[in-house]
């Protein structure tokens, strides 16, 4: 576990720190739950909902988890903003992994990274699982939505 | 941080906006200033001239809210608050909406297994959430490349259709009004066709997707269709290679008409380009065949054949004539006959228009005839002549991205995957 967790934490800083200063893409944004979180663990997150269908000019809020074993595994992620989208908990909004590619494979992918002493870009983050998610939105951006700003009950 | 909070009066905070044009404004404010303030002082045109209830302010994932001081959200030196415009045609309700607990409309449908439609049947089977449960086939039964790869061949479907369990399914499921009623539904072409549902049921229609003989039959027909120029179908003589598209996936349906038949009914044009039983095994691929093959009506050949012969039929030359035939006892003619509404010259016989012929095998394989199957309803996409870096210019940068340099074991992968980036790395992996 030692082991693990030096690379997860330096790991989660760089992304932390990419998050606040907005180098990202610009379609979303995450950040620490608390800021005071030394473990790196809750997550916040926002989805600029695509454009040209019923996500248009809304935001969506996540939360996402990343466990222990984070980059091995795959971060929790779940939707606070209520969501009509197939392999969305109406429950809870948990994101089902295998509904998205990048969730679905990432324990793979790290796998074949990990082999990979220096690859030269990190293709699993939580930004590209937001994005990944966001595109999966897009696909489905028809879907009829609930009313913008609505949350799923357990987060009120 | 702890410091600059305890003399908050005098604290200021130096921070960046990123609007979504890109644009990047620096902004020095007291910590204890309020969201709506930062709002107000970036509406001015001086900043973004954005009015306050159409500014969004995204700080580290979560939204601000207006009454919030911005210390709050802790917002480090420098860093970057995100601001989204929401549309003004669309004034979305001021932030205090997402407290309240609005319960969702009623025409959203619950289930959300149900994807776009939310009558169909099947989509309590489609949700992602039964992917790799017990009682679904597992990925071994989709063949190579989680069944991107090469389709199961006749035999193996008409093997598939000797199961009594799979042949009962389909029966089941053709005896049920509201299955058919859903087939019809989701299906432009049997939707205007008045007698659908009579043909659906007809025990000739229920025999052509049952029996493995029918199978067999129309796969031998099929066979004639795409055979080489060098194995001519019986008693042709005229062997001038001018039908050799008629493998190519790509080929348009502009092919001239099978050499051997002059003037034939049918061309093999549309056949090239989506061979009608090619687009059956497809069906076969899917874990859900035994569902998705009867929600298509007929396919071509046995259409025109087996009611009309009662045998399978084993020449081609017998399936010019039967599908040559006027057709009124045929309980399909309406089927050939529905695009003839739509004002296409050839539509009285399938064979001879590749369009309908093509219409007739999306109706088959295509995901817009298996309706929820495929969560989207598009039709087949336009055949593409692209070269592969740029048709899969997409797929190669997300391979790309996750790690993947080789270019040409990328094209390679991305070719045996038909273009699906999960079935490509699945290959590269495997390699």
């Amino acid at each position: 576990m030692a082991v693990a967790q030096v690379p997860r934490n330096f790991k989660l800083l760089a992304e932390l720190e990419k998050g606040e200063k907005g180098m990202g893409a610009g379609a979303c944004s995450y950040g620490l739950e608390d800021p005071e979180d030394i473990y790196f663990t809750h997550w916040r997150g926002t989805i600029w909902g695509p454009p040209h269908g019923q996500h248009e000019n809304r935001i969506y809020e996540l939360k996402m988890e990343c466990g222990p074993n984070y980059p091995k595994e795959p971060p929790t992620i779940h939707f606070v903003s209520m969501i009509n989208l197939p392999g969305v908990s109406q429950v809870d909004g948990a994101v089902d992994k295998n509904a998205v590619g990048i969730l679905r494979d990432w324990t793979r992918i790290a796998t074949e990274l990990a082999k990979n002493p220096r690859p030269k870009e990190d293709p699993l983050s939580l930004e590209s699982a937001l994005i990944a998610i966001r595109k999966y939105m897009e696909e489905h951006k028809k879907l009829p939505q609930p009313p913008e700003g609505s949350k799923y009950p357990m987060y009120n | 941080m702890a410091d600059t909070a305890e003399s908050a009066a005098e604290a200021h905070i130096t921070f960046k906006v990123k609007s979504s044009n890109d644009k990047v404004h620096t902004i020095t404010m007291p910590e204890s200033a309020k969201v709506l303030e930062l709002k107000q002082k970036l509406a001015t045109a001086e900043f973004e001239g954005v009015a306050v209830e159409r500014q969004r302010l995204i700080y580290s994932g979560r939204v601000l809210k207006n009454d919030d001081a911005l210390s709050v959200y802790k917002i480090k030196h420098l860093n970057t608050i995100h601001m989204v415009k929401s549309a003004a045609s669309n004034p979305t309700p001021a932030p205090a909406a997402s407290t309240s607990s609005t319960p969702a409309q009623p025409a959203i449908p619950q289930n959300m297994a149900a994807g776009a439609s939310a009558g169909n049947l099947l989509a309590g089977l489609t949700g992602a959430r039964f992917a790799g449960l017990a009682n679904l086939p597992s990925r071994d039964m989709f063949g190579a490349d989680g069944g991107m790869g090469a389709a199961p061949n006749e035999d193996q479907i008409a093997d598939m259709l000797s199961n009594p369990a799979i042949a009962q399914t389909m029966n089941e499921a053709l005896n049920n009004p509201a299955f058919v009623d859903q087939m019809i539904q989701s299906n432009p072409m049997l939707a205007n066709m008045p007698n659908a549902r009579e043909m659906l049921q007809s025990p000739y229609f229920r025999n052509m997707m049952t029996n493995p003989e029918a199978l067999r039959a129309a796969s031998r027909l099929r066979r004639m269709y795409e055979a080489p120029p060098s194995f001519p179908a019986p008693g042709v003589t005229d062997t001038t290679p001018q039908g050799e598209n008629s493998n190519n996936p790509a080929g348009s349906g502009a092919v001239p008409p099978f050499p051997g038949f002059p003037g034939a009914p049918f061309g093999t044009g549309a056949a090239g380009g989506a061979n009608p039983f090619a687009a059956l095994m497809a069906a076969g691929a899917n874990p859900f065949a035994g569902f998705g093959a009867p929600t298509n009506p007929t396919p071509s050949a046995p259409a025109s054949n087996a009611p009309s012969t009662g045998t399978p039929s084993t020449g081609a030359q017998d399936t010019a004539n039967n599908s040559a035939q006027p057709a009124q006892a045929n309980p399909f003619a309406a089927l050939f006959n529905a695009p003839q509404a739509t004002g296409s010259p050839a539509a009285q016989n399938p064979f001879g228009n590749p369009e309908a012929l093509q219409q007739l095998m999306q109706l088959w394989g295509g995901p817009g005839g298996l309706g929820g199957l495929g969560g989207a309803g598009s039709p087949p996409p336009p055949a593409d002549n692209r070269p592969p870096e740029e048709r899969y210019a997409e797929q190669l940068r997300q391979l790309n991205d996750m790690g993947f340099f080789d270019f040409d074991r990328n094209i390679a992968a991305l070719r045996r995957s038909g273009g699906s980036v999960q079935g490509a790395i699945e290959h590269l992996l495997n390699n």
